[in-house]
Order: structure tokens, then sequence, then C-alpha cells
């Protein structure tokens, strides 16, 4: 019957409409950032200015991010390195643990850690460093490294073996082969899963706020929060979003006419060596490092507090946030979804320049830090409310219909996360192969039967996969949530960060463990499935 | 010379690729080795390579068994069936790869030297990318061929090419390996190739 109805739907304008509506969605609330970027200045900024305060959080930002970027994507890329050419014992296992860390909030990590400290001291002096950021460095690298594990990981298992294998033939020993072959022809792939650490990275408040670290993203928080002052707000985003730009077009440039990939070359399957003792010894070690830093203190730490405090779980009403946590993340999920298969549907069939920029604007909130994307959002909702309300206000309407209700949170969430819906769903569309989708239209449907007939069936598995990182990515998410929620709306994270904020650490462990349990039984779900 | 002693190899628990293979080649020899896919006729060339180890049998190079030596270490030139040119490095760098025991002016000289040999001067500058299949190959063999290896491999050097370019590829071929008086073994499926190069056949 649906089908039925949906024949007989004009679907080349529907698409056109929905080709030009999604983009623009996402796009608008940008525009506010620019718009009131030329505002004058406040008094609180211009006092800012005056202390050199504004260029010192540049110069912390610019620092911040070089040395996250410099040590995860070294243990990132090394984690990798040994696991794709390395036969070693328990590597499923080792695997599995080296992803957990994508399941650890990093502001619940920060917390976590203090704990730990009081236990490890001299692990405080060396973490708490000058060099580490007063920790912020360690704990940005040490749980968001997994980007680069990851995405290292699958490309070195399918790009790699030829060039070393030429390198070998050339007589290149395995040193020589690591830093002229492989390191470099990785560029990309650590560049773009480095990228992800930045965003990640730029749109955490908690962790600097936590550890006292003046960044622009904190610079955002105490303008918006605790002045009030959404033009400085506004200033300090627009001066991340330049950074941003800055750092990766300047690494773009730099590649000049190089290239790191070639199509022609088909790499054979990879035969694992297996490590000499000097070799174990030094595999071993690191990787016992790394997972222990990243996986076993902090969450054994977390179930040890969770259980000691117990009694505490009632106040805490878990029920209730956990319910609404789950609840703005599977909605979420589900628009996301239904708008990227749509989006996707129509993407696959345009080209050059259209094609790109539907690809481009429809990805772009996930390179926004969420900071800055909860501001515009918010300022966006405030004036389009005011709009609303004066032309309705005859007919009864509500003075603030969208701001600080579930709807701003929930666009928030589709702006931040239908990047990773719509190119995972785009990536396993060209997989199918358009030539599916033309015989089923020359068959006699249109593109909209289509999809619900050829594409869902097919990408049911990528569907469930892209839905499954979806909800690791909303149920660890607080700035957008903190910032665009409902008065008095909680959620695991807002939780967390309220009672660790308090200094009642032991009481956020108990909402910090559900989290983490729930994204590490997905990650072991995800993995176990893309091995398959 | 390259001698093959009651080779065997398997990949995984697969049937054998090779059993018992035999097979002697003098040194400044061509040797093409002909049959149809899936028989092992590349997977010689990896094992001559060191970059498969043999399960049984043994490989000698000028009278030396070379089972247990590493590949970077056989000082056998290699030229991949998708020459396998490194894409990030210009041709230049790409020649100089395998040279990095020498100075660099030494370098330099082995590089001017047999990019003349090989006629492609030109693209020295160049990325992978902006040159022709054609010129691929003949920079892969000098790639492989500017290190003096005592062997050279070469894994279906004729694949994929249109017939006028692979006519002009096989005389090239003969050219440069006449000239440079060295031991090669060259894989093809198509027996026209390893006439074409007066090659020693043999067949699998």
């Amino acid at each position: 019957m649906i089908l039925n109805f949906l024949r007989r739907v004009n679907v080349k304008i529907f698409f056109i409409m929905l080709g030009i509506f999604v983009p623009f969605f996402i796009l608008l609330p940008m525009t506010e950032l620019a718009v009131r970027f030329f505002e004058p200045a406040s008094i609180y900024y211009q006092t800012l200015i005056e202390n050199n305060a504004i260029w010192r959080s540049v110069l912390t930002t610019i620092e911040l991010i070089l040395k996250v970027s410099f040590i995860s994507a070294f243990i990132g890329f090394v984690s990798a390195y040994i696991m794709t050419f390395y036969d070693i014992k328990f590597s499923k296992v080792i695997n599995i643990l080296l992803i957990i860390p994508l399941g650890i909030p990093v502001y619940v990590a920060a917390y976590t850690y203090t704990n730990i400290f009081h236990f490890i001291p001299f692990l405080e002096i060396i973490l708490r460093s000058n060099f580490l950021m007063s920790g912020t460095v360690f704990i940005y690298s040490m749980f968001l490294y997994p980007y680069v594990y990851l995405a290292s990981k699958s490309y070195l298992n399918k790009n790699m073996t030829e060039f070393m294998n030429a390198s070998k033939t050339l007589g290149g020993h395995s040193l020589r082969t690591f830093f002229k072959v492989i390191l470099p022809i990785s560029r990309p792939v650590i560049i773009g899963s480095v990228a992800f650490v930045l965003f990640e990275t730029l749109s955490d408040f908690a962790v600097v706020e936590y550890y006292g670290v003046l960044t622009l993203s904190r610079y955002i928080n105490l303008a918006w929060f605790a002045n009030g002052d959404f033009v400085s707000a506004v200033k300090f985003s627009v001066y991340i979003l330049f950074i941003l730009f800055l750092l990766l077009f300047t690494e773009r440039m730099s590649r000049g006419r190089k290239r790191y990939s070639d199509a022609e070359v088909h790499h054979k399957p990879i035969i694992k060596k297996t490590p000499t003792l000097k070799e174990s010894i030094g595999i071993y070690s690191l990787l016992i490092f790394v997972i222990g830093l990243s996986n076993v203190l902090p969450i054994g730490q977390m179930i040890i507090s969770a259980f000691n405090n117990l009694d505490q779980v009632e106040n805490l009403g878990i029920l209730s946030i956990t319910f609404n946590s789950l609840k703005i993340t599977f909605i979420s999920i589900i628009i996301i979804v239904i708008f990227a298969l749509l989006l996707t549907t129509i993407t696959i069939y345009l080209k050059g320049f259209k094609k790109n920029l539907v690809s481009s604007v429809s990805t772009i909130g996930y390179m926004i830090p969420s900071m800055v994307l909860a501001l515009g959002l918010y300022m966006f909702y405030i004036r389009f409310d005011q709009w609303l309300y004066s032309v309705f206000h005859g007919i009864g309407l509500n003075r603030m219909l969208f701001t600080s209700t579930l709807a701003v949170l929930i666009i928030g969430f589709f702006i931040k996360f239908f990047a990773i819906a719509y190119t995972n769903l785009l990536s396993a569309y060209h997989k199918i192969g358009i030539n599916i989708l033309e015989a089923s239209e020359t068959l006699g449907e249109n593109k909209l039967t289509t999809m619900f007939r050829v594409s869902i069936p097919m990408l049911k598995k990528s569907i469930i996969a892209v839905s499954i990182i979806m909800f690791i990515d909303m149920i660890k998410e607080l700035t957008i949530v903190y910032s665009l929620r409902p008065f008095n709306f909680k959620t695991l994270s807002t939780e967390v960060y309220r009672y660790a904020g308090n200094e009642m650490i032991n009481i956020a462990a108990f909402p910090s463990l559900i989290i983490i349990v729930l994204c590490t039984i997905l990650i072991i779900y995800l993995e176990r499935g893309s091995k398959k | 010379m390259i001698k093959l002693k009651n080779i065997s190899f398997k990949y995984d628990k697969q049937t054998p690729v090779l059993k018992d293979f035999n097979l002697s080649i003098k040194e400044g020899e061509m040797v093409a080795i002909q049959g149809k896919s899936g028989l092992g006729k590349s997977t010689i060339l990896r094992l001559i390579a060191g970059l498969e180890k043999v399960d049984s049998g043994k490989i000698y190079l000028d009278e030396k068994c070379i089972n247990d030596l590493p590949t970077n270490q056989r000082n056998v030139g290699y030229v991949f069936q998708n020459h396998a040119l490194f894409p990030h490095l210009t041709i230049r760098k790409n020649i100089a790869y395998g040279l990095f025991k020498f100075s660099a002016s030494k370098r330099k000289e082995l590089v001017e030297e047999v990019s003349r040999k090989l006629s492609i001067q030109e693209l020295l500058d160049r990325y992978p990318h902006e040159i022709s299949g054609g010129q691929k190959q003949r920079v892969a063999i000098a790639r492989s061929l500017v290190t003096k290896p005592k062997v050279l491999l070469l894994d279906e050097p004729f694949t994929g090419l249109d017939p006028d370019l692979k006519k002009q590829i096989r005389i090239d071929i003969k050219k440069i390996l006449s000239s440079s008086n060295i031991t090669s073994v060259l894989v093809t499926h198509d027996i026209e190739d390893a006439k074409a190069l007066g090659a020693r056949i043999v067949i699998i």
C-alpha cells in the first residue's frame, strides 16, 4: 500500500527538495556565527584582549592540538602496525582492548584519573607535568588514539604489501621500509584520523575545565555560561574554526603533487611475522603500557568506586537518566538514518560539483567542534523563535517553541552525527553499485521504491553498523547535551559532569560505568561483525 | 647461477602450488617461465626473492644456499606485475631508493646513468601518477637494475598493455637485458612473449 502510494509520488521534485533542504538545514545555524562575529566586542572580550589572554589561549589551543595529534598518532599508528604485521598471542583480545577507550568518554577518564593519582602518586607527577599540560594531553591522547588505530589498521591491511616487498627487494631493512615507505604512504590516513581526534579534542570543554587549561573551547564555555556573553563566545568559536581550517589547509598544501596510493597495484594478503625475543619485549611492553593506562586502570578504578557507593544509586535516579539518554539517542538515530538513506539515494546519482557540494555540506557538522555547533544552534533558534512569536503570537503560539526543548537537542545531534551515517551509507551504496539500482528502475520502480525494495534490504548490515557507531558517540556526548538540553533534563553524561564537577567523583562512577558498559558491548559486537 | 632444487611450497594448508620443482639457470641467461594462471609461476619468483619461504628444497644463488637469507640481503631485482612504484616519491627518488649505501653524489651519478640507458631522463622529477604505463615499466626496470642485482626477476611484465605498446616493451626489455648481460627470469602466460625475447622457455 505504501509502495503503491510512493510509486505515484513525483520522485524528482521530492529528491530535489530534499537535496537542497538537508544541506541547507545543516548549514543554517552556522550562518548565525558568521553574522554575529562582526558585532561589537563586549567589555569582557576587550578585557581579555588587553590582558593578552586571548592570544595566550590561541597558543595554548595550538600547543594542545599539536601535542595530542603527535602522541595519539604515535600510539594509534604503532599499535596498528604491530597488530597488522606481527603474529602475536591473544591478538583478538588485545585488538578489542585497544579499541575500548573509544567507549570511555574523555571527561570520565579525566575524573577517574584523579582517584588513580591518590593510589599511584608518581603517576601524577609524570602525567600532570607541564609538557602534558596538567594531564589534558595525556587524557585526550590516551582515550582518542583508537580513531588512528582503527583507520590505520584497516589501511595497512589493504594497501601496503607490494610496496613493502618492493622495498625489501631493493635492500631496505625493516626500519628503512617503515620510515621511507609505510609511514609516508600512510600519511593521508594518519592525518584523516588525527583530524577526528582533533574534532573531539576541540569539542570537549569538561576536561580542560577540570584541569584548568584555558583553551578557546574553555573560553567559549566561560563566555556563554558564566557571562551570558554570546558575541565573545562567537568570536572564540570563529577562532577555533580558523585554526582548524588553517591546520588542515596547510597539511593539504604541503602534499603538493604527491600521491599516496596507486589503484593499479593489487596488494597481496599480509603474512604476519613472528616477533623475535627483542621485538616481543618491545611490543608487549608498549601494548601493556597503552592498555593498562587506557583500560585497566580507569575501568578498574570506576568499578571499585561504583561498588563502594552502591547506596548512592537511589539518589541518582539512574533509571530515569538512563532512559533520557536512550530516548534522545534512539530518536536521533532513527531520524538521521531515514534522512541519510534518502540523501545518499540522491547523491549516488549526482556527479561532479553537485555531488561534492551536497557531500561536503552534509558532512560539515562533524568537523565543527560541539561547543561551536551548540552555540550556533542556540542563537539561531532563539532568533527563529522570536520571529515565529512575532508572526504567530496572535494564535497563541508559545514564546519558545524550539529553544531549550528536546527538538533543538535532537537537531544538534542530527547536524553533528549526520556525517557518520551519510558517509558510511554512501560508501556502502557505492559497493552495491549503481547498476543494480538501475536494473530495478528498468523493471518499473522509481528511485524511492527502489530504495525500499532494493537498497534498504542490501544495506541492512551497514544501517545497523552506523546506528551502533552513532549510539556510541551520542551516549557519550556531553557538550551538545549540556548546552542545548531543556531545563532540568538529566542524562548519564550530564550527571557524570555534575557530580564529578562537584567533587563527588565516586558517585559519578556509576553512570560512567553504564556508558562504558553499553559502549564496550557495542564495540565488541561491531568489531566481531566487521571481521565476519 | 641460480639453482632451485626439489622445491615444494604451499600457501596455508592448501594443496601444494609447487612440488619437487627443479630449475637451473646459467649466469647471463634469460629464462621465461610460461604456464596458465594458478600454476605457481609468480610463486617461483617470490621464492627466489625471499618474499615466500620454501616448505622444502633449496635455492642456490652463485652456489650459495639462500633459503635463510632475508629478501633485503639477497641482491635480487624484482619488477612487480603492477610496478609497485612508491606513489609518494618522484621517479628520481624511486630509482635511488635502493642506493642508500652510496654517497649522494654517487647516487646521483648512478640514477643519471641508468635513466640515460632506459631513456627516462625527462621523467625523473615527475611522480608515478604523472607517467604512462609503458614509462612506469621502464622506471620499474631502472629501479631494479640500478642496484646491480645478481638476478632480475620480472613478473608478467606485459600484462595489461595494448598490442602496440606490448610490442615496443618486448623490444625494449630484450635490448636492456642483453646490454646489461644480467641473469633474468621472467614469468608470462603468453608463449609469444617468451619467443620474442629469445629466452629459454620453461613450461610448468
